[in-house]
């Protein structure tokens, strides 16, 4: 009787180490699961990763702590960190604490600083590429007036009004993409006139009042460039609640032209109504494909350079360029 | 074989072990559950309150960056005339905000375009915020004046000089009064404190100017463990400050943890050890009352068993109903003993009296037979006097052996029985012997067996005197020695042999009551009657003559 538990033991020891040996636990951590974008794009990772790996997905409810204390309380078993920062300048402590464990970093979507990254020799960065968002939401623009100026400058005076829907402070993609828009169309000979910059952290309700508040100052915008299709939405359920905006335009173009960043499909459903001009996809799928693909080599110590799939800027950041959508 | 214990020492030792090792359990129990509870809330309270230190160390950066964001905001704004107009909204600015000491702008030519103080900024600082430009950057600087650490914030900015939009970079530092009225209001005990470290473990802010645990914070990184430090136990807390690259450091003195766990402890053995008293002394209680009354009884039966006095339990003082029971039911035992041995002796006594009489009728068939044989002959041979002397001993002596069926006789009766028997034997033996009494006078009242000293007499005729040529003599003497009455029949013929006597001896206690001679009838009579209190003696020596020597009890008991 003995003999059979001890073996019954014995074996239980074997499988259990066995298990644990094949499994490697991931811990995927999004800043904030009301953020739909970054939900969709957290949740298709772990969808992609769970094939292959053990992997638990934390909501970090937007507070760098609570952050902090997931990675502190699963720090003992885990393999892998895929990490987007809820405060960028965090970074450098998260770094140094993983990087005491000897456990490899990914982040994605919030880009820590250079001097961070490098701390630790497995970590990269995987992110869209918001300057070329900004340069292609300006070039969308004047692809636009190209046309037809007054598809653009309403009031003909040869200046565009802008009205700026900025995500988050600090964010990169924020700063980045408005700046990249702003300098793209001043570089495309453009007169900009910002008639006000808001930052409504990538939210829908924050992107309606936003709106509101600029409306009724300025009556005449005449591009809005948001820096994702949530606050982009936002704005446009306004216009339609106080007549700005039609429900659709078939074959017109809007009275404001509103563009947006992301490809999420709310911001997709207003394309093909009309009311949203364009946007540019964020690209989930690709990013997704990056990340497993930097898991599965770092797993597997292949050695990420010029054989990996994407162009690796600074040894560490892989930006994935966006794409323009519109209607048809 | 195993040792057998006393019924107390075994229930007091079962019962002790058990209590001391259920006591020491539970106790260990209580004081491990205790303990880590007491330890668990107060650490957790102790993350709570450092989490709201952290939390006003957050809200000063979200002040700060607001503050220069909002000053970022004023200077890019076309009602900027010149850079004049922009050091003055700077001046302005450090006086209406709390957190900010001076502000320095320079375009991106590091050409300076306005400042509050002179002070000089280091150019590395300068490039590493245009290397990121899309957050705000934390410096900090050694000053060795004032020998503490400066810290400041800088970003990339757009501002309006007055004609034109242009980049710069603005330097914020920081003023870090505010933390100070923060941190000088929270007790966190002897050795407690709080401070500030920047990414390279600088440390920016300390309330305790003898800092030198930076070593604990650099293993740590982040998160929460407990250290000691100049005997103090100290709990460590570490985590990012939200909105800056800083951490903050929480150092709480956690010594009453310990303090109350060793009291905790102290209290627990002390109750512990009062409870395994109190009980030991209750269970010994107990077991003695429970033990008391069987060891009474066990000594009581084992004084019956070596005194064989049967004795009665009595005042055995217990109200337990089991013992009580135990007692009473004994008590009734040995009544019940008694009863049946009285019985016992009742019905030995009667069997003695009906063998005694059987006994004594063995002797009388014989002798009458030859002594009217010898009358017939006197009165053929007309010696009538002998005959009246012969018929009168007959008469006297049936007389006295018939006592009206008793067994029990005057002695004087019995010297006459045996006086009686000796004149008939005289006569049937035509004078072959003599003989004489000698009985003191104060023995003549005593009671005695009666045909005792008959057939003592007529073993000294049979056995000492026949065969002799010159004539024999008997003598019979009776006296009072001690508490006995002594009789002895002495013959002059030839004696016996020790072995002959010892022979004699052996035959007396032969269970065979029938087959005996005289004297064996006797010696069995006094022993049925007496038990060992009377006996025979046979002194005997050869060619000399033998002795007979009863010893009877004056005062027989009653039985």
């Amino acid at each position: 009787m003995k003999k059979i538990l001890i073996i019954l033991i014995l074996i239980n020891i074997v499988l259990l180490s066995g298990c644990r040996k094949d499994e490697k636990n991931i811990v995927v951590l999004m800043y904030d699961e009301t953020d739909m974008f970054i939900n969709d794009l957290s949740n298709t990772i772990k969808k992609e990763l769970n094939i292959k790996y053990n992997v638990e997905l934390y909501d970090c409810k937007n507070n760098q702590l609570t952050e902090n204390e997931i990675i502190l309380n699963t720090i003992q078993d885990t393999d892998m960190y895929i990490i987007n920062l809820v405060d960028r300048v965090s970074a450098n402590s998260i770094i140094k604490k993983i990087q005491s464990n000897n456990i490899p970093i990914i982040f994605y979507n919030r880009e820590p600083n250079k001097s961070d990254i490098t701390l630790l020799e497995d970590s990269y960065y995987v992110g869209g590429d918001s300057f070329k968002d900004g340069i292609l939401q300006a070039d969308m623009v004047h692809e636009l007036y190209l046309q037809n100026s007054y598809n653009v400058d309403k009031n003909g005076d040869n200046i565009i009004d802008v009205l700026l829907i900025k995500g988050e402070k600090y964010h990169q993609d924020a700063e980045k993409r408005t700046t990249a828009s702003i300098d793209r169309l001043k570089e495309l000979g453009y007169e900009v006139n910002i008639l006000d910059h808001v930052y409504c952290n990538w939210q829908y309700t924050l992107g309606y009042n936003a709106a509101k508040k600029a409306y009724q100052e300025y009556p005449n915008i005449e591009v809005v460039l948001s820096n994702n299709d949530e606050m982009a939405v936002g704005v446009i359920d306004y216009f339609k609640e106080v007549g700005h905006f039609e429900e659709e335009y078939t074959n017109t173009i809007p009275p404001t032209i509103v563009i947006g960043v992301d490809g999420t499909t709310s911001g997709l459903n207003e394309i093909n109504k009309g009311t949203l001009y364009a946007t540019v996809l964020n690209n989930i799928e690709t990013q997704t494909n990056v990340i497993v693909e930097l898991v599965d080599n770092i797993f597997n110590d292949i050695k990420i350079d010029n054989t990996f799939s994407y162009t690796i800027t600074n040894d560490r950041y892989i930006y994935i360029d966006g794409k323009v959508i519109k209607k048809n | 074989m195993k040792n057998k214990k006393r019924m107390s020492s075994m229930i007091f030792q079962n019962i002790s072990v058990f209590l001391i090792i259920f006591f020491i359990f539970v106790s260990s129990g209580i004081y491990l559950f205790v303990s880590n509870t007491l330890e668990e809330i107060t650490i957790k309270q102790n993350i709570e309150t450092s989490k709201q230190i952290n939390q006003n160390f957050i809200t000063y950066f979200d002040n700060l960056i607001n503050s220069s964001q909002y000053i970022t905001d004023v200077i890019n704004n076309k009602s900027i005339n010149d850079n004049k107009d922009i050091k003055e909204i700077f001046e302005l600015s450090i006086v209406i905000y709390d957190y900010v000491d001076e502000i320095v702008l320079y375009d991106t030519n590091y050409k300076l375009i306005a400042n509050t103080n002179y002070t000089t900024i280091r150019t590395d600082w300068y490039d590493l915020t245009l290397e990121d430009q899309t957050m705000y950057h934390f410096h900090s600087e050694y000053n060795y004046y004032e020998k503490a650490y400066n810290g400041y914030l800088s970003r990339k900015i757009d501002f309006y000089n007055g004609s034109d939009y242009q980049t710069g970079i603005i330097f914020i530092k920081m003023n870090f009064d505010m933390i100070l009225s923060i941190t000088d209001n929270t007790n966190l005990g002897d050795e407690g404190q709080i401070c500030m470290i920047d990414t390279s473990y600088n440390v920016i802010y300390t309330s305790n100017i003898q800092f030198d645990q930076i070593n604990i914070l650099k293993e740590l990184i982040l998160g929460n463990d407990t250290t000691i430090y100049n005997n103090t136990h100290l709990q460590v807390y570490l985590n990012t400050i939200s909105n800056s690259p800083w951490r903050i450091a929480v150092f709480t003195n956690i010594d009453s943890i310990y303090e109350a766990n060793n009291q905790l402890l102290i209290t627990l053995i002390f109750t512990v050890i009062s409870c395994i008293l109190i009980t030991m002394i209750v269970i010994h209680r107990i077991s003695y009352k429970v033990t008391y009354p069987l060891g009474k009884l066990e000594s009581i039966m084992k004084e019956i068993e070596e005194s064989r006095i049967f004795l009665q339990i009595d005042n055995v003082d217990s109200n337990l109903v089991e013992i009580s029971s135990l007692t009473s039911r004994f008590n009734e035992m040995i009544k019940e003993i008694t009863l049946l041995i009285d019985k016992v002796i009742i019905e030995q006594k009667a069997q003695r009296l009906s063998e005694l009489k059987s006994l004594q009728n063995q002797m009388n068939p014989h002798f009458l037979y030859n002594t009217l044989d010898s009358i017939v002959y006197l009165a053929e041979t007309n010696q009538n006097d002998k005959v009246i002397d012969m018929t009168i001993a007959l008469s006297d002596l049936f007389r006295v052996s018939i006592s009206r069926g008793k067994f029990i006789i005057p002695l004087k009766d019995e010297i006459q029985h045996a006086k009686c028997y000796l004149v008939i034997q005289k006569i049937r033996y035509q004078e072959a012997f003599d003989y004489e009494f000698e009985v003191d006078e104060d023995v003549n009242e005593c009671e005695t067996m009666k045909l005792t000293l008959q057939p003592l007499i007529e073993n000294a005729i049979y056995h000492g005197l026949r065969n002799r040529v010159d004539p024999g003599f008997i003598k019979i003497k009776a006296y009072k020695e001690d508490s006995n009455v002594v009789y002895e029949v002495t013959d002059n013929g030839y004696g016996m042999r020790e072995e002959k006597i010892q022979e004699l001896y052996s035959t007396f206690n032969n269970a065979n009551l029938n087959d005996g001679v005289g004297m064996k009838n006797v010696y069995q009579r006094l022993k049925i009657y007496f038990n060992n209190k009377a006996d025979l003696k046979i002194i005997s020596e050869l060619d000399e003559g033998t002795t007979i020597r009863i010893t009877i009890p004056i005062n027989r008991e009653e039985e």
